[in-house]
């Protein structure tokens, strides 16, 4: 079930929600796994059963590496045994199909395989419960011995589709005891409304837009256009994964959980470096903690920590998912960050803010063209568009895009900086008087809720990217 | 905790209570208010709630049909869709599910491009058709959409494929295999006038009017044709497809005319044959009662119909079209003894049963460039072969 549904919104929410608070405290986190449960069921019916033994798995690994810790050779052995387990389960739903397709095209003899669809949520659950064995051998946290607790944290219904990654410490305590108050139902309805908006309204109108550019045969994109297209990704791309952490964060705050936040405004950066610390924080933070420190980090040689860099890239280029662009992506992101780190990063400080920003701009949006190019080849072709090598340099069809988008643009650029945030601001605090101010915010948040549900219910387009 | 933040905390407090206050309120509402079948405003039925099998929910489809069921039988649906139609205007959006919301509260269809597999196929099936050596005059007609006429009423900088030139090609490969109208050139003569409805992507009679003036000599007609008919309005409130297709325009009444001949007489016996009805006026008068006004000509689209008239000519005709067709055959009753219309979407039959059945004498082809470029059902009807609809 996906949270821009309307069987999620205006069947599972209120019913989750009601029954949830009317729970006695001590059965509320039974409550929410099987709200959980049946939340993943529904998308996905088969693999649920893929998910419960992965909890399985490792709550008893979990336990494993606790009962083990005395000893730390015997430790080490069992995280290592529980880390290739949930790698082994990743690899073989998410990667199989395309190393075997790769094998095949450099074999004789055809392999036979079946592409399996990646199980919904795969991606984020494997990765949590990594960060629980990983905390549990490091004695960063406690071994979890109620199973009801431990598959609460790995298959949470606000984030088990798309994330954010949520470590296991940051969610110790909460699991054991936490609030549900009026102000934080309300904190978390806010956010998550903002984040429905950013899906349902920016998001999906964008990837339209997007789509109809991508449609078209290289040759024919004017660079006008194809900027267009490009901007246009890059922003439906920001909303799609920001408006799911929004609504991820405030759902889990609807239900007394805090997470951390995972975007903040990452568009503002002025160099690739800052991106990613603004940019899907908790991946990257997982990636740091979990892949590159353990390498070694930045100790040891240049090469070394350069190499370090290039696997961690690599990776998380392939996390986004089993194909060739993703991990073209990965290679260059990580080359860019190499270079900022030991090439001309201390000399980008030196530029003008505003040359520093196109620089960031130009960098990411060709970026954007390698992760969204089905090959190679069409990316390199769709770059040769912008320079204006398709067709021109402006068209028609550049002009209609933007004569007939340009509200869109406003508001999305106003949304992907701290401006919409402002503005809104401003409104709410229209009037000292607390009548007023309640009145303007309720009016505010339930007019977005329900120009969302509009898009919703009678667009067609609604598309969830996150298969990873 | 200071006192302001205390106040913001009781602001946040309401806010949730009333989304999810909101939240059961609309789920009551969607459990009380009864379904519907078909959406007027939309033009399309409406999906029911799935039927439930143990392999429909492993599969997902279950689900997936309680989420279409879910979305076509929202309460208030039609208000949501004008919503987001008109937040999307006010946005500058010109083009909603394939039609362009143009000048002057024109919609225009954007312009279909033929998928060419399929063309020549239908091309070829048509061009051997009529060299089959049978002395039979065969005539193509292929009416252009607004946008290839009405282009000065496209929104700004919207471009579309150039209709003209596929007309061209097609005219071309047809080569002299067929008498071919150019109904490009005739409606241009008259892209001033009301020639196509605002919010219905069909011509208007007044534009099948002129195009019949101007072909009645190709099509056999020999008496002179003007000044042989009056018109009439049958009714001022007709909202057309296109509206219900983009969600705007959909306040707009057009007026729909018929054309009455004046000096002959212009009794006829239609026969539906597929349905086995029989009637004795080229009008249903009960279409214009519905959403689909336009139905009102020869009852709208049917597989097959013939029409008896008590011309003084000789010539049996057959018209294979869409519906374009429609309101342009009551212009040939005085003319042609008898007139078998076939629409191939419906009719399974071959076109060849036909010539023989009715002996006919002269073949017309008409239909509007989008549904010829994309209908797979017209070389169907020459071989016999399944239709793939």
């Amino acid at each position: 079930m996906l949270f821009n549904s309307i069987s999620f919104l205006f069947l599972f929410l209120p019913v989750a929600v009601i029954v949830y608070y009317i729970a006695p405290d001590r059965a509320k986190n039974g409550v929410m796994l099987a709200a959980s449960i049946l939340f993943y069921a529904w998308g996905e019916p088969v693999y649920v059963v893929l998910l419960v033994l992965s909890v399985l798995l490792n709550y008893f690994a979990g336990r494993d590496i606790g009962a083990k810790l005395e000893d730390p050779r015997r430790a080490r052995l069992a995280v290592a045994f529980g880390v290739a387990a949930n790698v082994a389960i990743l690899a073989f739903f998410k990667y199989y199909g395309f190393l075997i397709s790769q094998i095949n095209l450099l074999l004789p003899e055809e392999i036979p395989y079946r592409e399996l669809s990646v199980p919904l949520g795969l991606s984020i659950f494997t990765l949590q419960e990594i960060s629980y064995l990983v905390d549990v051998y490091r004695g960063k946290a406690q071994v979890q011995k109620n199973p009801v607790n431990f598959a609460l944290y790995a298959a949470m219904f606000p984030q088990i589709l798309a994330g954010p990654v949520v470590r296991y410490s940051d969610m110790e305590r909460q699991l054991e005891k936490r609030s549900v108050t009026a102000r934080k139902a309300g904190q978390g309805a806010m956010l998550f409304i903002t984040g429905l908006a950013k899906k349902a309204i920016l998001a999906n109108s964008l990837g339209k837009v997007f789509e109809q550019v991508a449609a078209m045969p290289t040759g024919s994109i004017s660079a006008l256009t194809a900027w267009i297209g490009c901007f246009s990704f890059a922003l439906q791309i920001y909303f799609e994964f920001s408006g799911w952490s929004d609504m991820a964060r405030g759902l889990a705050r609807m239900f007394g959980f805090e997470f951390r936040k995972n975007f903040e405004h990452p568009y503002i950066s002025r160099s690739i470096t800052e991106f990613w610390r603004r940019w899907n924080i908790s991946l990257v933070t997982w990636f740091r903690e979990y892949v590159y420190l353990p390498m070694g980090g930045n100790r040891g040689t240049v090469s070394r920590n350069i190499f370090n860099m290039m696997v961690v890239w690599i990776l998380t280029g392939m996390w986004h998912g089993a194909s060739w662009n993703f991990i073209v992506w990965g290679v260059y992101c990580g080359i860019i960050l190499v270079m900022e780190k030991y090439v001309w990063g201390e000399s980008l400080d030196h530029l003008p803010g505003p040359v520093r920003r196109i620089y960031f701009i130009v960098l990411t949006l060709v970026g954007w063209v390698f992760f969204f190019s089905p090959s190679l080849g069409y990316s390199l072709r769709y770059l040769t568009a912008m320079i204006g090598a398709g067709a021109g340099f402006v068209d028609g069809e550049g002009g209609f895009l933007l004569l007939t988008h340009w509200l869109l643009y406003l508001a999305a650029a106003a949304a992907a900086t701290p401006l919409a945030k402002a503005f809104a601001g401003q409104i709410m605090g229209i009037s000292g008087n607390l009548r007023v101010r309640t009145a303007v915010t309720v009016t505010l948040y339930i007019g977005i809720f329900l120009v969302s549900a509009a898009f919703l219910v009678t667009d067609t387009y609604n598309p969830f990217l996150f298969r990873f | 905790m200071d006192n302001r933040k205390k106040k913001r905390g009781k602001t946040e407090g309401v806010t949730g209570i009333v989304f999810i206050l909101c939240l059961v309120v609309v789920l009551v509402i969607n459990l009380i208010v009864p379904d519907r079948e078909k959406s007027g405003k939309e033009d399309r039925n409406l999906a029911s709630f799935p039927a439930f099998s143990v392999e429909s929910l492993l599969t997902g489809d279950f689900a997936e049909g309680v989420e279409t069921y879910l979305k076509d039988q929202f309460a208030g649906r039609d208000l949501l869709r004008s919503l987001r139609v008109s937040l999307g205007k006010i946005g500058g959006n010109r083009l909603e599910n394939g039609v362009y919301l143009g000048k002057n509260g024109q919609l225009l269809e954007d312009i279909q491009v033929p998928d060419s597999a399929n063309l020549a196929a239908n091309l070829e099936a048509i061009r051997s058709f009529a060299q089959s050596g049978q002395d039979i005059r065969v005539t193509m007609m292929l009416v252009p959409d607004a946008a290839c006429i009405l282009s000065d009423s496209l929104p700004a900088f919207a471009s579309v494929e150039d209709q003209t030139q596929l007309f061209g090609m097609v005219q071309r490969q047809m080569g002299d295999s067929v008498t071919w109208i150019d109904t490009v050139s005739i409606l241009n003569k008259y892209k001033n006038e009301k020639i196509y409805y605002k919010t219905d992507d069909r011509w208007t009679t007044l534009g099948a009017f002129y195009a019949f003036q101007e072909s009645a000599q190709a099509l056999g007609i020999t008496d002179s044709v003007a000044e042989q008919f009056a018109s009439y309005a049958v009714s001022g409130s007709f909202n057309g497809d296109l509206a219900a297709q983009c969600g705007a325009e959909l306040g707009d009444s057009e007026e729909i005319d018929i054309y009455v001949p004046t000096l002959v007489d212009d009794d006829v016996v239609v026969t539906y044959v597929d349905e086995a009805q029989r009637t004795t006026s080229l009008y249903d008068s009960a279409a214009l009662g519905t959403r689909d006004q336009y139905d009102v000509f020869l009852g709208g689209d049917r597989a097959l119909t013939d029409i008896r008239t008590v011309s003084t000519g000789t010539g049996r005709l057959l018209v294979v079209k869409d519906s374009f067709a429609n309101c342009f055959i009551p212009f040939l009753t005085p003319y042609f003894r008898e007139i078998v219309v076939v629409d191939p979407v419906y009719y399974s039959g071959t076109i060849q049963d036909i010539m023989d059945t009715y002996r006919i004498t002269d073949v017309l082809f008409l239909y509007s460039g989008n549904s010829f470029f994309t209908d797979n059902n017209i070389s169907g009807v020459f071989t016999g072969g399944q239709s793939d609809q």
